[in-house]
């Protein structure tokens, strides 16, 4: 018998705490689509994704009425374009991606990611093709998230990547600058990049995957927020340790949510069941933020000393909670620190407390990297290869997964402000400190060696 | 000459004290009584004891009582005796397990509106437990909702008639606080 203290803890969750499934994420194996007439490829895009994907949404209704949880986002996740579209020029690439715009449209999903390549260790001729195209074809189409993995810690960093990517980047922000460089925001760039990540713009579809998979990301951030402040206020005498078990006692109810929810959406559509990502995700909104769970833990501006340690103890607890919940545990798994999507940690980037550089710091020990940073539209295309680069050296070197989405919003200088609102939110222009210094350093190109401990055997 | 066996349905109720199980389990063996379902409380202070008994046969129900209450001082126990059929009927409905909670204000008449409106739906309420604290309530219901009802037009009815009122009101499927309270064994 449930007891009533757990009853009302649960529905707590829901009702004042912002707990939702933020993801459900329909991963579909596309390489058998492949065709060398590119109509016939997008034909047959747009048909397994209808076949697999059609019912996903109204399952995804259905399952949230029947449990009264809210599921805030479906989503489709597809293999690698770069991978398996090896004959397309530029226009072929341009036009897969709107292919995948319209299929994703046709079945109502809000997001699909795999416009991607895997280019760690070099790339195809197609993959450069693909990332040739990725300044259009996200500016070009709305659903449509791409990701390129430029390094990983078997292989090491991909430098000439990188250095494209910079360009690119610049390049993404200009097509899009009436909408503040939004395209930008549907590109991360990885390290060790996981095969069944449910949230974007990262999310693709692994080789290693089976041919339909339902991976779920939830979010409990204004969750574990209200526990800490509880557990503060009922125990005088709390601790860290203590801290720490809250978290994980609040991680687990989490974590359980997502998997009831992914296995009976997979159940209903006749996809596998993946993976639960216990990634605590922020939105904008009050109380769903990292940085309030920062400050209800002790730091009052986050970014003060003590802030990498704080998250440190999080996203451990998170993870020990979770994986005690669910034997299916994946994705990227871990607190998020995307700036813009977090009105906290916006507002410490605003006050000054937060910068690139403690933010970066507090990305080697937690998810995911310099997420949704936005940077003066003037930055130069190699400075932004060499913050990239920098991320990805703490993914190589501690066998983490990484990411950066970084926008350089054309037209805005330090201290302004840019808004897109929804989940995407709005974020201050950050400081780069010692721009353009960096230049020397990536054009050397080539590849930075993978580090000794990628040797395990 | 076979067995014929007596079922009824049993409450007592009394003034809660140390021991009371121990003198009434032990009336219901002396008359030879075998204890099926047994459901025990305690509601501000007061024992509340229902008991789901099959005893042998040729003892009345006016035996049973005036036995039970020969356990404890006079007019101390308040017996109730339901005579049960041979078979346990078919459930009252049949349908998914909810679980309802409202809390909030206390005010009178909360009850009697959901309860109401629960019969109204055919919904029927398989357990409940109210308890108010400091002009405070909070109420939880197990329910078995028929396929036929939409639970999603029931949340919103039941928001509906709770509108003036300072509570939350909830509607979710068991298999949540399944999930989120414990781990199934393989």
């Amino acid at each position: 018998m449930i007891g009533s203290e757990d009853i009302v803890a649960t529905i707590r969750m829901f009702q004042e705490e912002n707990l939702d499934v933020r993801t459900v994420t329909l991963g579909v194996n596309i390489a058998g689509c492949v065709s060398a007439d590119l109509s016939v490829f997008c034909d047959k895009i747009r048909q397994k994704i209808s076949r697999h994907a059609g019912g996903l949404v109204a399952a995804c209704n259905r399952i949230a009425d029947r449990y009264g949880i809210p599921i805030v986002n479906k989503r489709l996740a597809v293999s690698p374009i770069g991978s398996i579209a090896a004959n397309l020029g530029h226009e072929g690439m341009i036009q897969i991606a709107r292919a995948l715009d319209e299929a994703a449209g046709e079945v109502r999903v809000d997001l699909i990611g795999g416009f991607s390549a895997l280019v760690h260790k070099g790339a195809t001729p197609a993959e450069q093709r693909l990332i040739e195209a990725l300044p259009e074809a996200l500016s070009l189409t709305r659903r449509v998230c791409a990701s390129v993995n430029v390094a990983s810690t078997k292989s090491g960093i991909n430098m000439d990547a990188l250095l494209k990517l910079g360009q690119v980047i610049k390049l993404a922000a200009e097509l899009s600058a009436d909408q503040g460089g939004f395209a930008c925001a549907k590109l991360c760039v990885f390290a060790n990049i996981p095969e069944d990540n449910p949230f974007m713009a990262g999310a693709y579809h692994g080789f290693g995957e089976p041919e339909a998979v339902i991976n779920i990301g939830v979010s409990g951030p204004g969750v574990v927020k209200r526990a800490i402040e509880r557990a503060r206020q009922e125990r005088p005498d709390l601790d860290l340790q203590m801290l720490a078990s809250v978290i994980k006692h609040t991680s687990f109810r989490v974590t359980r949510v997502g998997e009831l929810v992914g296995q009976e959406v997979a159940r209903e559509i006749g996809a596998e069941f993946g993976v639960v990502d216990l990634s605590l995700a922020p939105t904008p909104k009050v109380g769903d933020s990292i940085g309030e769970i920062l400050q209800a833990m002790g730091i009052e501006k986050v970014g003060a000393p003590g802030s990498t340690a704080a998250i440190a103890l999080l996203n451990e607890a998170v993870k020990k909670g979770g994986l005690f919940a669910s034997s299916s545990v994946g994705g990227l798994s871990g607190a998020f620190i995307p700036v813009a999507e977090d009105s906290t940690l916006a507002h410490a980037a605003e006050q000054g407390w937060l910068s690139l550089e403690k933010l970066e710091a507090m990305t080697s020990v937690c998810s995911l990297g310099l997420d949704m940073i936005c940077i003066p539209g003037d930055t130069d295309a190699p400075t932004i290869s060499a913050l990239m680069a920098d991320e990805m050296a703490i993914g190589m070197i501690n066998h983490k997964t990484v990411a950066t989405r970084l926008i350089p919003v054309p037209g805005k200088k330090v201290g302004d402000w840019v808004h897109w609102g929804g989940l995407f939110g709005s974020s201050p222009i950050l400081d780069v400190r010692a721009g353009g210094a960096s230049a020397a350093f990536v054009n050397l190109g080539g590849r930075i060696p993978a580090p000794l401990s990628s040797l395990r055997n | 000459m076979s067995f014929q066996p007596t079922r009824y349905a049993l409450s007592v109720m009394c003034q809660d004290k140390v021991g009371l199980v121990a003198r009434l389990t032990g009336a219901v063996y002396g008359l030879g009584g075998n204890i099926e379902v047994l459901h025990q409380g305690v509601l501000q202070g007061y024992f509340v004891f229902m008991l789901m008994v099959t005893f042998p046969d040729g003892l009345d129900a006016d035996g049973i009582r005036k036995a039970i209450e020969s356990a404890g001082a006079p007019g101390e126990f308040v017996v109730s005796l339901l005579p049960r059929q041979d078979q346990t009927p078919a459930p009252a409905a049949t349908g998914s397990t909810f679980v309802l909670t409202l809390s909030g204000e206390d005010s009178p008449g909360i009850l009697k509106k959901i309860t109401a409106y629960l019969g109204d739906q055919r919904i029927n309420i398989e357990g409940l437990a109210a308890e108010t604290k400091a002009g405070r309530c909070l109420i939880t219901a197990r329910l078995t909702i028929p396929a036929l009802v939409d639970v999603r037009a029931a949340r919103l009815d039941l928001a509906e008639i709770f509108k003036q009122e300072q509570v939350q009101i909830s509607l979710m499927h068991e298999d949540i606080f399944a999930a989120t309270s414990r781990i199934e064994m393989p």
